[in-house]
């Protein structure tokens, strides 16, 4: 225990006697998860929106996600090396695809669980696919979106440490080569750094999320 | 005007839910689809507005086969009510309401207007109009519900079950907001329900269904006074009498006020019509022109007295007394026996 405060405290000594390091692999950290992030997001939502609708793509859709998530995400890692080369952009490429999932299954069961009597009053009011696609479900499906954006967000920030591996920089330099060298406190102090990170990404989308189920809903409790 | 022409209706799994049906429905009446569950009520219904299309035969709308009417345009010019309302759960009361306006693109100021008149109508505050569906009780919702089916004023309103899933009261308020409602606005209403108690109360006319067929199609009082089958009249239930008592009203059996019941009118013999109350002096005893008959005899048989006034106005109109019930019943059953 004392061993771990020891080690805890060597390590923010090594994070802040190396800021200015640390604030680039922050930085190219961030960059890592936030465009592979968005760019899941931008391709697996409308995946998400077709897999709902068209029930023959379901089931090819969900498989290409599963597939991406079930491999280990050093694997993918690995295989993006080949055929993508070394550095940020395969790292990007790498930790996209492995984002995709849990946007991809919660865009789709969002859609799905709106309720099946709103949707019929949507049609019998005369909304065409769109229209109820774009004012009733993807509204009424938002809070769910979100809460797999959230996840996916969080696991990005862990899996993006091993972009190292194939030279896409990051915390994991710290983390990875501090292993290698038994460099304690350079692990520390990356490893804590990205799970504050984790922490306060997660707050802040579970804020937003928050908002986003309470719209609407907001006085249920006063009622019930 | 809908007529539905040798209407059968297959679904794809090979069950027939209805077989050729032939009726037809005035415009601005409202006509009740009445039968036991899977009977083919529902789908009759969605045939209207083209939530079903039929495999065979044709149904007009105003005259029109409506699968050549652009099935969009349709639904925006039918308004449509359900048993589970099916708000949407993100949008104010007032943005529900909106729905059918917005679509088809009224201006911002009329849309205000008309969501403001139909708050009014439905007898809901004005403070529900910024509030969520969540919010309010099933009772007020269904109203909700009944307010955006009726917000582009649509020429044909489709009902199913629309206060099947309130509790008792708050169904019969409903009902009889409803009916108040019906009087004021002249459109088409299809009314689907599985109670044949709803359906002698709201419907002008009512069709009843047996499995995938009209069994009868006819006014309330013609059912009630000539049940085409056995079915129709196990569907109506053991207690005809009394339904036809209480969709009669007292002004076609009352006697009239001069008869043999004058000194029990004109207050010589008793109590109650004495009260110096400077109205009519019939408080309490007195009935109105739309009472029903049942109405009508359950006063009598609480009452002292062999004969109630008929009140209209603070006028007496007519005297109504166990024998001109009695009277009533005789012609009906004569004349059904003559029919037979």
């Amino acid at each position: 225990m004392a061993g771990a405060i020891g080690t805890f405290i060597a390590g923010m000594q090594y994070l802040f006697s190396n800021f200015s390091e640390f604030l680039s692999l922050l930085q190219r950290h961030l960059a890592l998860v936030f465009i592979s992030e968005g760019a899941a997001i931008l391709i697996a939502v409308p995946l998400g929106v077709i897999a709902a609708r068209y029930d023959r793509a379901k089931g090819p859709i969900l498989s290409i996600g599963n597939v991406a998530q079930t491999v280990p995400p050093l694997a993918v890692l690995a295989l993006a090396f080949p055929l993508l080369g070394l550095g940020y952009r395969p790292s990007v490429v790498a930790l996209f695809v492995y984002a995709l999932l849990p946007v991809l299954t919660n865009t789709i069961a969002g859609i799905e669980s709106v309720d099946e009597n709103t949707i019929d009053a949507a049609r019998g009011m005369g909304m065409t696919e769109n229209e109820r696609l774009r004012e009733i479900q993807l509204p009424l499906a938002l809070p769910v979106i979100f809460a797999g954006i959230r996840t996916s967000t969080v696991i990005n920030v862990g899996t993006a440490y091993l972009a190292f591996f194939i030279g896409g920089g990051g915390l994991g330099s710290w983390v990875i080569s501090g292993i290698n060298l038994f460099n304690m406190p350079q692990v520390m102090a990356g490893a804590v750094a990205g799970a504050l990170l984790a922490i306060t990404l997660d707050l802040g989308l579970a804020a937003v999320e928050g908002r986003l189920s309470d719209s609407g809903v907001e006085m249920t409790q006063s009622v019930a | 005007m809908i007529e539905f022409e040798n209407v059968t209706k297959t679904y794809s799994d090979g069950t027939t839910a209805i077989e050729n049906i032939s009726f037809s429905v005035e415009g601005g009446t409202t006509t009740v689809l009445v039968g036991p569950s899977g009977c083919g009520k529902t789908t009759t219904m969605k045939l209207v507005n083209r939530l079903e299309d039929p495999t065979d035969g044709v149904v007009y709308v105003d005259g029109t086969d409506n699968r050549d009417l652009d099935e969009i345009e349709l639904r925006r010019n039918t308004g449509y009510v359900i048993q589970e309302i099916g708000l949407f759960d993100h949008r104010t009361v007032g943005e529900n309401i909106a729905t059918v306006p917005e679509l088809v693109g009224w201006d911002d100021e009329r849309i205000d207007e008309r969501v403001a008149e139909l708050i009014d109508l439905m007898g809901l505050s004005r403070d529900f109009r910024d509030q969520y569906p969540m919010e309010l009780s099933g009772g007020q919702r269904q109203r909700v519900g009944v307010a955006r089916a009726l917000a582009a004023d649509p020429e044909v309103l489709l009902m199913d079950e629309p206060f099947g899933a309130l509790d008792p009261i708050t169904r019969e308020r409903l009902q009889n907001e409803f009916l108040d409602i019906q009087e004021r606005i002249d459109t088409t209403i299809l009314f689907v329900t599985h109670d044949i108690n709803e359906a002698l109360k709201m419907g002008d006319r009512i069709a009843i269904f047996d499995v995938g067929e009209v069994v009868q199609y006819d006014t309330p009082r013609e059912i009630l006074a000539n049940p085409k089958s056995e079915f129709v009249e196990d569907f109506i239930g053991e207690d005809r009498s009394f339904k036809q008592l209480d969709i009669t009203p007292v002004t076609e059996v009352m006697g009239p006020p001069d008869g043999e019941y004058a000194s029990v009118i004109d207050g010589s013999d008793t109590d109650a019509t004495t009260a110096a109350d400077g109205g009519s002096g019939y408080e309490g005893k007195a009935l109105a022109p739309d009472d029903s008959v049942k109405n009508a005899l359950d006063r009598l048989l609480r009452s002292d007295t062999p004969a109630l006034p008929v009140v209209e106005n603070g006028e007496v109109i007519g005297v109504v007394a166990d024998e001109h019930i009695r009277a009533s019943f005789g012609q009906r059953s004569d004349a059904q026996r003559g029919a037979a």
